[in-house]
C-alpha cells in the first residue's frame, strides 16, 4: 500500500476523467484526492481545495503524486520525486488550451515525469512507478531554479528600464 | 533598485500564485500590495499582506466594469509597477495600467511551451515586458526577459 496524492490544481475546469480513473486505486492504497472544480466524489479522503502550505506538506509526505500537467509537476520534481502526470485535454473540455498537452510532451521527452495519456494505464503506472522513477532520476537532470539574488537582479534591471531610473 | 518602488501584484490561484510568490526576494524589498482572487490557496498564502480581494470578472461583457474598478484601484494605490502572472483578472488591470501609464510586467508560466492562447496571449501582448522562464521562450514575445525557473 502506497500513500498516493492526486491533485487537479486550483483552476475552474473540472478534471472528471482523472478522478474517476483513480477510484480503483482507493481500494488498494492510501489515497487523498484534491478534486478541484470536479463534481465527481471519489471513494477515499478528498477535498475540493487545499491551501498551499497543506499541499506542500501532502506532496512531501506522499509516496506517489498523480497530478495534472500544471505547476505541481515542478514542485514534485524539486522534492526529488517523479510525478505521474495526466494532461488536461482541450478536446475533452478539461481546459481551454493545449498548454498542458504540449508541456507534458516536452517533459516526457527530457524531464522527470511518468506521462500517462490513457488513464486506463494509470494503475499499471502506479504499480511500476518505483522502478520507473529510479531510472528517470538517474538519467535525467533537473534544471536549477533561479537564485533569489539573480531573480532580484533581473527584476531590478527590468524596473530600471521601465521606469527610467538609475540604480541607487 | 532596492526598496522604494510601489508595486502592485495581481494574482489568481494555483500556478499563478506559485509564480508570484516566487518573486518574493524582489517584491519584499518594495512597498508591495496585492490584488488577488479569493481562493483556498490565495487567502492563506497572502494572509498578513496588504490584499484587495477581487473576484475574476464573470465574463467578457463585464470587462468594462472590471477595467473601471481596476482604474480606480490603481488611482488610489499609484503603483510604479504592476506585475502579474495572469488569468482573467489580469486583463482589466493591464488595460487600466495602460490608461494610467503604469508599466506592466507579465510573468509567463513555466508550463507555457507553445503559442499562448486566450487570456495568456492577451496579457502577454498588453504587458510592457514578459518575464520568461525558459531560454527558448525569449523569441516568443515582443519584449521578453529571461528570468529563469522561478520554483
Amino acid at each position: 500500500m502506497a500513500g498516493i496524492l492526486v491533485t487537479v490544481g486550483m483552476g475552474p475546469w473540472p478534471f472528471d476523467r482523472l478522478i474517476r480513473a483513480v477510484e480503483p486505486l482507493c481500494a488498494y492504497h492510501d489515497v487523498f484526492v484534491q478534486t478541484g472544480a470536479s463534481p465527481v466524489v471519489p471513494p477515499c479522503p478528498h477535498a475540493r481545495w487545499v491551501p498551499l502550505d497543506e499541499m506542500r506538506r501532502r506532496l512531501s509526505d506522499a509516496d506517489i503524486v498523480i497530478t495534472h500537467a500544471g505547476g505541481t509537476v515542478r514542485l514534485v520534481q524539486r522534492l526529488g520525486r517523479v510525478p505521474i502526470v495526466v494532461a488536461r485535454r482541450r478536446s475533452l473540455a478539461e481546459t481551454g488550451s493545449d498548454r498542458q498537452e504540449r508541456y507534458l510532451r516536452g517533459e516526457e521527452r527530457t524531464g522527470r515525469v511518468r506521462a500517462v495519456w490513457d488513464v486506463a494505464e494509470l494503475a499499471g503506472a502506479v504499480a511500476a512507478h518505483t522502478v520507473f522513477a529510479a531510472g528517470v532520476l538517474e538519467s535525467r537532470p533537473l534544471p536549477a531554479a533561479v537564485s533569489g539574488a539573480a531573480l532580484t537582479e533581473t527584476l531590478d534591471r527590468v524596473s530600471r528600464r521601465l521606469l527610467g531610473r538609475r540604480p541607487p | 533598485m532596492s526598496g522604494g518602488l510601489r508595486v502592485v501584484i495581481v494574482s489568481g490561484s494555483g500556478g499563478v500564485l506559485l509564480d508570484t510568490l516566487a518573486l518574493r526576494p524582489w517584491w519584499q524589498q518594495h512597498d508591495t500590495s496585492w490584488v488577488a482572487v479569493p481562493a483556498a490557496d490565495t487567502e492563506i498564502a497572502l494572509a498578513g499582506l496588504p490584499v484587495t480581494w477581487h473576484p475574476d470578472p464573470a465574463a467578457w461583457p463585464h470587462i468594462v466594469a472590471a477595467v473601471w474598478r481596476a482604474w480606480r484601484l490603481l488611482g488610489r494605490s499609484r503603483p510604479d509597477l504592476l506585475v502579474s502572472a495572469g488569468r482573467r483578472l489580469t486583463v482589466p488591470f493591464f488595460l487600466a495600467a495602460r490608461l494610467r501609464r503604469v508599466p506592466t510586467v507579465f510573468v509567463e508560466t513555466l508550463t507555457q511551451t507553445g503559442t499562448p492562447c486566450g487570456t495568456a496571449r492577451l496579457n502577454a501582448r498588453l504587458a510592457r515586458v514578459v518575464l520568461v522562464q525558459r531560454p527558448e521562450r525569449v523569441a516568443a514575445h515582443r519584449d521578453a526577459v529571461l528570468v529563469g525557473e522561478l520554483y
